[in-house]
C-alpha cells in the first residue's frame, strides 16, 4: 500500500488505508527534548543518579508524538514520552513525566519486578499504586532538589497542573507515607474523574 | 466525553490500522481497549482513544477516524486540518464551540499548553487551585459567544481561555475549513496556580 493509494465507499476521507508503518509516532525533536529535559534534572544529584543509572543500564527513552499519558513500561523495559509534536524544548510536565519514568525503571532494575497483572489483578493494582506514589515522591525530591535554580517556579507550576500540588506540600512538610498516600489518592480520583 | 467502549472484533481492527511496526508492544491487543467518542462537528468522522494499561499512567493515543481511516493525533493542528479538508466538517454556531473545545484539548499553540473554558466548572485543574482562585475564575468567567460572518464564511467567538497560569479573554476566529486564529488576547486573572493562597509555596 502506498501513500496514493486510494479506496471506495468512506474511503477518501484519508486518501490512503491507514496502516501502523504509515503512521509516524517518533517525535521529531525527541532528541532535543530529552536532551534539554536531562540537562536541567542532571543539575541536582538525585538526577544525576537516575540518568546515571539509566545510561549503565541502557534503558531506553522513546519520545513520540501525542497528548497522552507518558510512563515506563516494565513489560518493554522502556520510558515512553509523549509530546507535541511542534514541542521543540522540554516542558515542566515533560521534566516532571521523565523524572517519574526514570524512577520507575530505577526501581524495576532494583528488583521491584512489576507482578503479572493476569495472574492476581489486586496485587499488580496494589503494587502500581505503590510505584506509583514512590516514583511521584522522588519527582518531588528532584523538584525540592532544584529549588534555588530558574527551574524551579516552573517545575512548581507544572506539578500544580498535574494535579499534585497537594502531595508536594505534604512532601516539603515531612509528612509520612501514609499522608503522601492519602493527597496521592485525592489527586488521582480528581484526575481520573470524567474519563 | 462520552466514550464508547468498541467490542473486540472492532478493537483489533483498529489496532491493527494504527499500530507501529516499530513499536508494536504499544499497540498489544491483550492489553489496550479501544474507546470511541461522537464529535458534533464531523458528520462520520469520530474520535478513537487506544489505551494500553500495561503501565499506570496508562498510554494513551487519539485518533480522528471513520472505522477504517485514522489520523493520529500528535498535538499539533495538522490531523485536525487535514481532516477537515476531506469536507466533513461541520460548523455552526452551537458546533463551533465544541470545535474550539476539542481544537485546544489537542494542539500545542505557541509552545504552550491552552485550555478553552467553555464552562468554568468544568475547568482542568480547579481542584488544584484555592477558594480565592476558583471565586476568580467562576466570577470572571463569561459563556462563549459566537458570531458568523456569512460574508467570509467564518466564526468569530469570545471565550476565555486558561495558560500558563493565566486567564485569558481571546478573540478567536475559526474559518469554515477550520482553521483556528487568535485575533486578540487580554489577561483577565493573573497567576491562579501560584497564587499566595494556594499554600504550594510553603
Amino acid at each position: 500500500m502506498t501513500d496514493k493509494e486510494t479506496t471506495s465507499g468512506l474511503g477518501g476521507t484519508f486518501g490512503a488505508k491507514t496502516k501502523g508503518s504509515q503512521i509516524g509516532y517518533g517525535h521529531p525533536h525527541g532528541k532535543a527534548l530529552f536532551d534539554s529535559a536531562a540537562e536541567i534534572i542532571r543539575q541536582c544529584p538525585t538526577g544525576q543518579k537516575y540518568l546515571k543509572l539509566v545510561d549503565l543500564k541502557k534503558v531506553p527513552v522513546h519520545v513520540i508524538k501525542g497528548t497522552g499519558q507518558s510512563g515506563f513500561s516494565p513489560e518493554l523495559m522502556t520510558i515512553y514520552m509523549q509530546a507535541p509534536g511542534n514541542m521543540t524544548k522540554a516542558s515542566g510536565s515533560f521534566i516532571l513525566y521523565l523524572i517519574k519514568g526514570l524512577s520507575e525503571a530505577a526501581q524495576e532494575l532494583a528488583g521491584f519486578r512489576t507482578p503479572d497483572p493476569r495472574k492476581d489483578i489486586m496485587a499488580y493494582a496494589s503494587f502500581i499504586h505503590g510505584r506509583n506514589l514512590d516514583s511521584i515522591t522522588e519527582v518531588c525530591k528532584v523538584v525540592k532538589e532544584l529549588t534555588n535554580t530558574g527551574h524551579f517556579q516552573d517545575l512548581v507550576d507544572s506539578l500544580t497542573e498535574m494535579g499534585l500540588s497537594g502531595v508536594y506540600k505534604a512532601y516539603i512538610e515531612g509528612k509520612s507515607r501514609e499522608e503522601l498516600y492519602e493527597k496521592y489518592a485525592s489527586a488521582y480520583d480528581a484526575t481520573t474523574r470524567g474519563r | 466525553m462520552n466514550w464508547q467502549r468498541l467490542d473486540r472484533e472492532n478493537t483489533m481492527k483498529t489496532i491493527d490500522s494504527v499500530k507501529s511496526a516499530s513499536e508494536a508492544a504499544l499497540f498489544s491487543p491483550t492489553t489496550s481497549e479501544v474507546q470511541r467518542a461522537r464529535l458534533s462537528f464531523y458528520e462520520g468522522i469520530d474520535l478513537y482513544k487506544l489505551t494500553n494499561f500495561a503501565s499506570l499512567p496508562s498510554f494513551t493515543f487519539e485518533y480522528l477516524g471513520d472505522g477504517t481511516f485514522f489520523q493520529h493525533l500528535d498535538g499539533t493542528e495538522m490531523p485536525i486540518y487535514t481532516t477537515n479538508d476531506k469536507g466533513q466538517l461541520a460548523l455552526n454556531d452551537r458546533s463551533v464551540v465544541d470545535y474550539l473545545d476539542f481544537f485546544f484539548s489537542h494542539v500545542m499553540m505557541d509552545d504552550e499548553e491552552t485550555y478553552f473554558i467553555h464552562n468554568a466548572r468544568d475547568m482542568p485543574l480547579l481542584d488544584s487551585l484555592d477558594d480565592e482562585s476558583v471565586y476568580a475564575i467562576t466570577k470572571n468567567h463569561n459563556p462563549p459567544t459566537v458570531q458568523y460572518d456569512a460574508g467570509f464564511d467564518k466564526f468569530t467567538v469570545e471565550a476565555d481561555l486558561y495558560s500558563d497560569g493565566l486567564l485569558i479573554r481571546a478573540t478567536l476566529e475559526v474559518t469554515a475549513s477550520g482553521r483556528v486564529t487568535v485575533i486578540n488576547r487580554r489577561m483577565i486573572v493573573n497567576a491562579l496556580a501560584i497564587s499566595p493562597g494556594s499554600g504550594i509555596m510553603v
